[in-house]
């Protein structure tokens, strides 16, 4: 009896012993004040950082040093505390190079001096550690609920105002560009703000995630040398093509990111400026010690043209810079807390946010199996050697009538159909759409009537596509324009060396201030069709700017204004929309969102991908996967759409899939729908089951169990538990198939 | 007691347990797209063939000295090996690149041996390395305990006429353990030693490569000081790069490419005695480059390759970073890789090996080694094309038509299921499958064979054709013979009329042509009907010749050069022949001109008409009969052009045929001083433009 005691009591002993770093951690990072750690007496006075309260609320305090601008933000109820630099940035022995001084600084500027503007081909740096605090050009002053930094950059004359501002449970940081003065000696191109809020340093457990495509996360430290992470917020600048650019990679589609501690995340959400900005993320490797993921502002493009391009010995470049927008950038920070803090929290807070002041609700559209039908395109063909356009049917009205009477025999209950190519042009727009005029070669608008009254009939969704920015023929008056006042074409590439392929008409853009007027001239033709929805196309997920100087200049940060503008109009015609890709912007507007990213990037700095998009948007909106047949592996693409209870997404046509051959659609190999119908039936009775229990309910838990065995966890406690691995896995005593998924009812694991 | 047994367990579990880190689904993105090639070396759309699976990096390996700038890799059947020649070691890794062993420190009896700088390495059949010490000059053999064996350096005998150093790069065994060795400086062909590290003889040497820019560096230096000369590269054949054995033996050697164009014998098969039994003119590599953009467009070079254990065969190229995988016959399967830093692309890969169907690539710069795995359409195709090797036509037959599903734009794919049905005796299904294959000689020899079985079925019916057409034409002559002699009155027979004359000239050419100049018997409208009869037949010949000899595709056809070479060919041989023969004192009128060479025409004309229907019937390897055809239409043409002109200009034979040249020489003036024309007022609309393209940048 005694012994027993004794044994135990050395048991709990060990055990305490054993917490007791846990413990003790937690002790040192709680309640009490920022602190900067490193401080002995040979420390620089510029170096040395000293906070003050600087404002409170209900939830938060600023704290900030008024004599450098640094702050730290501090949770109440959590004690949890976030520094704009790194508090331990003087113990830093790791990180070398530029890095080292801009992860002490707030700010980052992109700049060009004027009298370089000419022959600059890229732009140069200055942060505000050496730029401003070295040189006392910083100004700080309180206002309610926060402060104003003055970055006096004076090696360049400009002088950079941000406001940090506590309201409700987050910080902002906002730059107002009218309030920017770049003075006289230099033009900014960009800011990069707040580099290292809340880095993570060389010893810290965390992760750091990235809205890359479908979602992207890194561990900390995870050494591998690669350079910084950077891409423009809504996808790649279309007002730029460059020949032989060979990159191929998933856009960023939600303005959010966040740095994931042990019990704690910050997340950042780009609430204005979005459509001007970029994500940029760095990790600890051998020769930079923190790891940190920020945003980035895009005031002005650079660009360089050739002159005497035919003269090899005379050939310069010249370069000139677009406008800046007016406008306020701003981002908001939330500090958040949870044991065992993950990116699920993330996915949740984003989330509200979006149903408080974005407007998303509840999905009330039935969950369906998705269809692209293809109707028709234009292709190349040969009178006696003189060349022309021939319109080819793909699929014909009745045709697409027929592919859904062979879906519902076989026992399909709901479709939902995307029909591209149906109206003027086909595929790929000859002009903007100006009417709504079925192809005649499809049957024409009585066919096409017969066809959208079926639909209506049967209860199934049907959205026409229509694209109102890309279009081959007419006037450039419309189009987009580079700096130079040149038209931008954009051309199909070669797959084998990314240089334009020969034979096919180049794109045009339309420049953005048109496209709210045409898509309203089209609505009065297009109603008459006796349908009330539409597939907007890539209004969801293009993003570009007009750079001209001329009056037609449009800055990109205006761009997802406009396109809401776009969809509220249709919406408030009663005409519901399917998007495709869709950005942040138009998520809350869409019916449906087709193509959506269930894939990242693939960087060598990223270590898993996540589906945070459909984290934040399931239940809420219904959207699908990529199309089967485009997928790299069908098998995988099946188990996305299960783990975030996405819809599966079949496109095909009724002619033989070898029509396209030859022609810039030559990517729809393999889509006849006799290839795919039994696989799509099949899938389709397997699946529904589970997507008729879940379609809007939100996801509320997601992890890892086993490597590659992912488990999703929706509202009302139906699991699934999904095995990418290519052999079975057995957990909890249950087996799951390779490459293959379980259901389970209740909750509980 | 039980409480806090339970108490303290829950506390030690929640406290003691590792902070776990984020942990998620591994990635699975292939940054590059897929693609084949057509029949006309274009690229088309095609599914991704190969996606990167993981990639390895120091730490995943358990190194605690990272990789540092790793130059070769090797799988030995059971495990990697990894040359980490900057930290001097060689790893063993096995299948999941954990570290088994390290082999450091190798001792000679001289002391240690330093492998910084080595650039390759082997294993023997007894489990010996052989490592390229490319900056000492030498190959060593040291075994697993890393004692050295043996060194061979430089064999000067071999050497004699030249200064060129041992820089040995890479090195590798054949079955009986004959050391073969590339040394980048020396061009003869691989050092070849036997165990004992004797020189034996070199083997393999590359064949100079007469690219476009070997032949104009070889007119150039005609041109050229010997100062001027002594600064060219002198083009001789270059080393090749990597090599692998596959199982039968043979040697594939691969040479980084001279130029950015595909070039053939960058990749070679040798055999035993060193000759090369690839196909000849097949090409391995990107069938096309960026014409716009000569100069950036990355070179195709090929560093290493590696044969798997199907017999596919990997090439590297680490211009463009790729990697293709190829059959043995030449036949693509798949093109992966990219320049990047994502998952599956590189940085600066340098080796390649598989194990059975993965591909492993190792990058020196990114430190790691990056594992590729089919794709399940990759794996159709793959099996698709060792059914074609194993002689299976059913199971071919589905196995291609499986792939078709996947890839319609593949023509491989209808090649191979046209090669499937043609096993199968189904010929007329074949000889349409290769149709759309685009494979000319394979739809010739189905046709050889279906011609076989339909002569065979109906050869009586063709007996009695062909007796019918006989009677028929032995008919034709007697009552044209009974017609023609027939006079009606006048001096002249049936076919001396407008509009049957050109009838008569081919056969009677003296006394017809003679006849323009007496009678009024040439007329415009035939000289424009056979002018445009030119134009159409040579349309249809494009059109309609039969596929075994066609290599035209309908969008190819150009209107306005075919107009050219037939109606734009007749003006200028008549406006030059009129210039000319003014000046030569030619009797003959521009109508008279014009109808000599518009009749003479006749036989040719009707010879095209006759290839074309021809060429639909035969096969290639009786494609004589289809020139013969030609031949005679065109000299019995040319024949009537002489007779013709030397009538109508009154001129003596040999005057005939001088003039007849120096309308050819006019013929070319002609175009040059269109031309000229034409470039000069390019020139200044250029000019113009660039003049309103600066103004607008103001």
């Amino acid at each position: 009896m005694f012994k027993k005691r004794r044994i135990q009591l050395v048991v709990l002993v060990l055990m305490v012993s054993l917490s007791l770093p846990t413990i003790v951690y937690a002790v040192n990072d709680s309640g009490g004040l920022p602190i900067q750690l490193g401080v002995d007496e040979y420390t620089d006075e510029l170096d040395v950082v000293n906070y003050e309260m600087a404002a409170e609320n209900d939830i938060n305090i600023l704290y900030a040093d008024f004599k450098k601008g640094l702050f730290a933000l501090k949770n109440k109820e959590s004690n949890d505390i976030w520094y704009s630099t790194p508090p331990d940035a003087l113990l830093d022995e790791i990180t070398v190079g530029r890095d080292l001084w801009s992860l002490r600084s707030q700010l980052d500027v992109g700049y060009i001096y004027n009298e370089d503007l000419l022959t600059a081909e890229t732009y140069k740096n200055i942060n505000s550690q050496k730029g401003c605090i070295e040189n006392g050009t910083i100004n700080v002053s309180r206002i309610k609920n926060g402060i104003i930094v003055e970055y006096g950059f004076s090696e360049i004359g400009s002088t950079i105002p941000v406001t940090y501002k506590l309201e409700n449970d987050y910080l902002t940081a906002s730059i107002d560009t009218e309030e920017i003065d770049e003075g006289n000696q230099a033009v900014l191109i960009n800011i990069r703000l707040l580099p290292a809020f809340g880095a993570g340093n060389w010893e810290e457990e965390g992760s750091i995630l990235i809205p890359d495509g479908s979602g992207a996360l890194f561990d900390f430290n995870n050494g591998k040398d690669c350079p910084a992470y950077e891409s423009p917020v809504y996808g790649e600048n279309l007002e730029v093509f460059k020949e032989l650019n060979s990159m191929r990679r998933e856009a960023v589609r939600l303005p959010v990111f966040a740095t994931i501690k042990e019990n704690k995340a910050l997340m950042g959400i780009i609430t204005s400026g979005d459509g001007s900005a970029s994500i940029r993320a760095m990790n600890g490797n051998p020769s930079r010690g923190y790891n940190a993921v920020s945003s980035q502002v895009n005031l002005r493009a650079l660009e360089t043209v050739s002159m005497f391009k035919n003269q090899l010995s005379n050939s310069r470049k010249i370069s000139r810079v677009s406008e800046m927008f007016s406008g306020k950038y701003e981002i908001r920070y939330y500090p958040l807390h949870n044991n065992d803090c993950n990116y699920m929290d993330v996915a949740t807070k984003y989330r509200d946010y979006l149903i408080a002041e974005k407007g998303l609700k509840r999905n009330s559209q039935k969950p369906s199996l998705a269809i692209d039908i293809y109707g028709s395109i234009d292709k190349k063909a040969a009178m006696m050697g003189i060349e022309y356009n021939k319109q080819l049917p793909l699929t014909t009205f009745d045709q697409a009538q027929t592919i859904i009477n062979d879906l519902t025999e076989r026992g399909v209950k709901n479709l939902s159909v995307r029909y591209l190519g149906w109206d003027n042009n086909g595929m790929l727009n000859s002009k903007i759409p100006q009417k709504a005029v079925p192809v005649s070669s499809l049957g024409g608008k009585n066919n096409f009537i017969a066809f959208a009254n079926s639909m209506k009939d049967k209860g199934f969704s049907l959205y026409p596509n229509v694209d109102f920015m890309q279009y081959r023929k007419g006037s450039s008056a419309d189009a987009v324009k580079t700096v130079f006042n040149e038209v931008v074409y954009r051309n199909d590439r070669l797959r084998s060396v990314y240089a334009t392929r020969l034979g096919m008409d180049p794109i045009r853009l339309l420049t953005p201030q048109k496209i709210v007027g045409a898509a309203n001239r089209y609505l009065s033709s297009y109603a008459k069709l006796s349908i009330n929805s539409i597939s907007l196309d890539t209004a969801g997920s293009y993003s570009y700017s007009n750079n001209t100087l001329k009056k037609d200049g449009f800055h990109r940060y205006y761009f997802p204004a406009e396109i809401e503008k776009l969809m509220k109009f249709y919406k408030d015609k009663g005409t519901s929309l399917a998007l495709s890709n869709a950005n942040a912007y138009a998520i809350p507007y869409a019916e449906r969102i087709y193509d959506a990213p269930t894939l990242c990037s693939g960087y060598d700095m990223f270590d898993y991908e996540i589906p945070f998009y459909q984290l934040v948007t399931h239940g809420y909106v219904s959207s699908t996967v990529m199309p089967m047949a485009l997928s790299s592996d069908r098998r995988v693409n099946l188990l996305k759409a299960v783990e975030s209870g996405s819809e599966l997404l079949y496109g095909g046509m009724y002619a033989d899939a070898s029509q396209v051959t030859g022609t810039r659609f030559d990517y729809l190999y393999g889509t006849n729908y006799q290839l795919w119908i039994d696989d799509a039936v099949d899938a389709y009775q397997r699946y529904m089951p589970l997507l008729d229990k879940v379609y809007d309910k939100a996801i509320i838990r997601h992890k890892e169990l086993l490597p590659d065995l992912i488990m999703t966890e929706f509202e009302g406690g139906i699991c699934v538990i999904i095995n990418y691995n290519k052999t079975e896995v057995t957990f909890d005593g249950r087996h799951i198939d390779a490459e293959g998924y379980i259901v389970i009812e209740e909750a509980g694991n | 007691m039980k409480r806090i047994w339970l108490i303290a367990v829950f506390v030690l579990l929640t406290a003691v347990l590792p902070t776990t880190t984020a942990s998620a689904k591994s990635i699975s993105y292939a940054p590059y797209y897929g693609y084949e090639y057509n029949d006309y070396d274009e690229s088309t759309a095609a599914p991704v063939g190969y996606v990167p699976f993981k990639s390895y990096y120091s730490r995943d390996m358990g190194l605690e000295v990272p990789l540092d700038v790793p130059t070769d890799m090797l799988y030995d059947g059971k495990d990697f090996y990894i040359l980490d020649s900057e930290n001097e070691r060689i790893l063993q890794l096995d299948n999941n690149f954990k570290l088994i062993k390290a082999y450091e420190n190798f001792q000679s009896e001289d002391g240690g041996k330093s492998i910084v700088g080595a650039k390759g390495f082997t294993i023997d059949s007894k489990g010996n390395f052989y490592i390229a010490n490319t900056t000492n000059n030498e190959v060593f053999k040291a075994d697993r305990d890393c004692r050295v064996q043996k060194i061979i350096v430089r064999p000067d005998d071999a050497l004699a006429n030249t200064d060129a150093p041992f820089s040995a790069t890479k090195v590798t065994v054949d079955r009986k353990d004959k050391l073969y060795v590339i040394v980048d400086s020396v061009n003869k062909g691989a050092f070849t030693f036997d165990s004992n590290g004797n020189f034996l003889n070199f083997f393999g040497t590359n064949p100079v490569y007469k690219t476009s820019e070997v032949i104009m560096n070889f007119l150039r230096k005609r041109f050229m000081t010997p100062e001027q000369r002594k600064g060219l590269k002198p083009s001789m054949p270059t080393m090749f790069s990597n090599f692998d054995f596959d199982e039968n033996g043979f040697l594939y050697t691969v040479t980084a490419s001279i130029s950015s164009t595909a070039v053939p014998d960058t990749v070679r098969l040798l055999n035993y005695q060193g000759k090369n039994i690839v196909p000849s003119g097949t090409i391995f590599g990107d069938l096309e480059w960026d014409r716009a953009h000569y100069s950036e467009t990355m070179r195709t070079s090929l560093i290493d390759v590696d044969v798997d254990s199907s017999g596919f065969v990997n090439l590297l190229d680490s211009g463009r970073g790729r990697v293709f995988q190829y059959t043995p016959e030449g036949n693509l399967v798949a093109v992966f890789g990219t320049y990047s830093d994502q998952l599956g692309g590189f940085k600066e890969p340098i080796a390649i090996e598989s194990v059975d169907e993965k591909v492993y690539v190792l990058d020196s710069k990114k430190n790691s080694v990056v594992c590729f795995v089919p794709t399940k359409y990759c794996s159709d195709l793959r099996n698709a094309y060792t059914a074609i090797k194993n002689s299976d036509p059913e199971n071919s037959q589905l196995a291609w038509t499986n792939v078709m599903k996947q890839n319609t734009n593949s023509q491989s794919a209808y090649f191979g299921i046209g090669i499937s049905l043609d096993a199968q005796g189904k010929y007329v299904e074949a000889m349409q499958k290769f149709k759309l294959a685009g494979a000319h000689v394979e739809y010739s020899k189905a046709l050889r064979e279906y011609r076989k079985i339909f002569i065979g079925e109906n050869y009586l019916l063709l007996i009695a054709g062909v007796l019918f057409l006989v009677t028929v034409m032995i008919f034709l002559v007697r009552f044209g013979k009974k017609k023609f002699a027939e006079t009606h009155g006048t001096a002249y027979s049936v076919l001396e009329t407008k509009f049957t004359f050109p009838l008569y000239t081919a056969i009677h050419p003296s006394d017809g042509f003679d006849q323009f100049k007496s009678r009024k018997i040439t007329s415009y409208r035939m000289i424009f009907g056979f002018v445009i009869a030119w134009f159409l037949l040579k349309t249809c010949q494009f059109f309609y010749t039969g596929f075994s000899f066609n290599m035209n595709r309908p969008l190819d056809y150009d209107f306005f050069v075919t107009l050219f070479f037939s109606v734009g060919l007749f003006i200028l041989f008549v406006s030059s022949n009129w210039s000319v023969c003014t000046l030569l004192d030619g009797k003959g009128s521009l109508k008279e001109i014009m109808s000599v060479c518009a009749y003479s025409m006749l036989p040719y004309l009707v010879s095209i008409l006759l290839s074309t229907m021809l060429s639909n019937i035969l096969t290639v390897e009786e494609a004589t009969f289809i020139s013969l055809v030609t031949v005679i239409g065109l000299l019995w043409s040319a024949l009537l052009l002489v007779i013709g002109l030397q009538s109508i200009h009154q001129y003596s034979f040999l005057k005939t045929i001088s003039s007849i040249i120096m309308t050819v020489i006019g013929m070319f003036i002609i175009v040059f001083l269109i031309v000229l024309f034409y470039t000069l007022l390019h020139q200044t609309v250029n000019f113009v433009r660039s003049v309103m393209s600066e103004l607008s940048l103001r």
